[in-house]
């Protein structure tokens, strides 16, 4: 039975470490890791209860309910959170941050000189259903340059447009922070992020699905256009520390 | 459950994790989210002697590491995780002098094994991540001084002396630290040769 986490060449998750990249050369931890005893520190988490979060926390496509929207293509992001056995995971908190659709964030360390959107919210909240689900209403991000000056950056990177998450979980040890990518983006394959991770497969769970609609438009002036991935988090195989 | 073909229990793979950049939204850290004693914020004062913990965080280069997000997580003073009174979670980042602080209590120890007689020491989980970590860096406080400590199972799994010390804080007075708590100082180092000690995914 495995009571501790060692250090394995684990190829569905990116390199510490990217060429091109400076802050992840001076921000990646030391030449060795060592292994974590696997306690009830990492089967117990914080329980953010429902009313943690409200409502219209869901919605970054505009500041308020009632308010104009944000500039872009309206879009869904729905999908399901899970374990590692396939069990949905209910009552997770998830945190969704993003670009708007001229490629700025709202945030003070944002140098860029393209347009701000008054109307962009940028930042959503959700808790999963019973049944794991999540539904965020928001506009498609831009990509944007990278600020490429700093020694050992990589020229001309740009960022494909992405969405930031980060997921709660149903314990500690189960957090996950990571982003979703678009399909059929051709900056998705140049980008040092997304291309830190070896597997092919597991690059390709960035990516979300597109969902063709199969309703009819005229019943909302603004119909949006739905995209769905999935989450996997760890836990439920990890077993707790036995002693001897 | 998914299954294979052989009828075999299948694991899903995790998600890949990716980093937040830079741009974590302020509006995601509370008042209060770093103070998990309920000292000043508008959580319940929780049971348990108060403390304040603090430190830098540098980068490989010892520059001050900003905008990088420490996040908690420990018993209570009673050693419990599902303690009513006592959420024991919190969310801080580090200034642009690379600084961070939580109040909280100290943790009480809890046991390897429920109704065991072997003991995890009093300590203080801790994930950081932000611009440039790929991948979260986990790390775990421990107190000076603690007797436990000489048992606790983590700090046992640990075969470099240097490194068991890194994990353990100093008693350290502070300025900012509020009044009545005990100021124990945590400085962390993202990588190179003087990095923390940090414990493996």
């Amino acid at each position: 039975m495995r009571d501790t986490t060692r250090n394995r060449e684990d190829r569905t998750q990116p390199a510490r470490r990217i060429a091109g990249y400076p802050n992840t050369l001076k921000r990646s931890g030391g030449a060795r890791f060592w292994p974590r005893v696997i306690s009830l520190a990492d089967k117990t988490g914080p329980a953010f209860t429902a009313g943690s979060v409200a409502a219209n926390e869901a919605d970054l496509s505009r500041i308020a309910a009632g308010a104009p929207r944000a500039l872009g293509q309206l879009i869904t992001v729905s999908g399901r959170v899970l374990d590692e056995s396939g069990r949905p995971v209910p009552g997770c908190l998830m945190e969704l941050w993003h670009a708007n659709a001229a490629g700025k964030y709202i945030h003070h360390n944002d140098p860029s000189p393209v347009p701000a959107d008054a109307n962009f919210r940028g930042h959503g909240r959700i808790r999963t259903d019973a049944a794991g689900r999540f539904r965020f209403l928001t506009i498609k991000p831009g990509g944007y340059a990278v600020p490429d000056t700093e020694a050992g950056a990589k020229a001309g990177w740009w960022r494909p447009p992405h969405l930031h998450f980060s997921l709660f979980g149903a314990n500690f040890g189960a957090r996950l922070i990571t982003q979703m990518f678009f399909p059929g983006e051709p900056l998705n394959a140049l980008d040092l992020i997304l291309g830190s991770i070896p597997d092919r497969a597991a690059r390709d769970r960035l990516v979300l699905r597109f969902v063709p609609r199969t309703s009819s438009n005229s019943d909302e002036g603004d119909a949006p256009l739905d995209y769905t991935q999935d989450f996997v988090l760890r836990g439920r195989f990890e077993t707790p520390f036995e002693g001897r | 459950m998914t299954r294979s073909r052989r009828g075999k229990a299948r694991r899903l793979a995790p998600t890949a994790h990716q980093t937040t950049g830079p741009f974590f939204p302020a509006q995601f850290i509370r008042p209060g989210d770093s103070d998990l004693a309920g000292l000043t914020g508008d959580r319940a004062r929780a049971a348990g002697a108060a403390c304040y913990v603090y430190g830098h965080v540098r980068d490989a280069d010892a520059k001050p590491a900003v905008n990088v997000i420490i996040e908690i997580w420990q018993a209570s003073g009673a050693g419990q995780f599902d303690d009513p009174n006592f959420f024991g979670w919190g969310r801080t980042w580090t200034d642009r002098d690379g600084f961070y602080s939580f109040t909280t209590i100290k943790p009480g120890p809890y046991p390897v094994r429920p109704g065991g007689n072997r003991w995890f020491a009093p300590r203080i989980s801790m994930r950081l991540i932000g611009s440039g970590l790929m991948r979260p860096l986990l790390t775990c406080l421990y107190f000076p001084g603690e007797a436990l400590n000489d048992h606790d199972p983590q700090l046992a799994a640990i075969s470099s002396r240097a490194a068991r010390r890194r994990l353990i804080a100093l008693a350290a007075p502070h300025a900012s630290a509020p009044a009545g708590t005990a100021a124990l100082r945590f400085d962390l180092c993202l990588g190179g040769r003087n990095a923390s000690t940090f414990l493996a995914e």
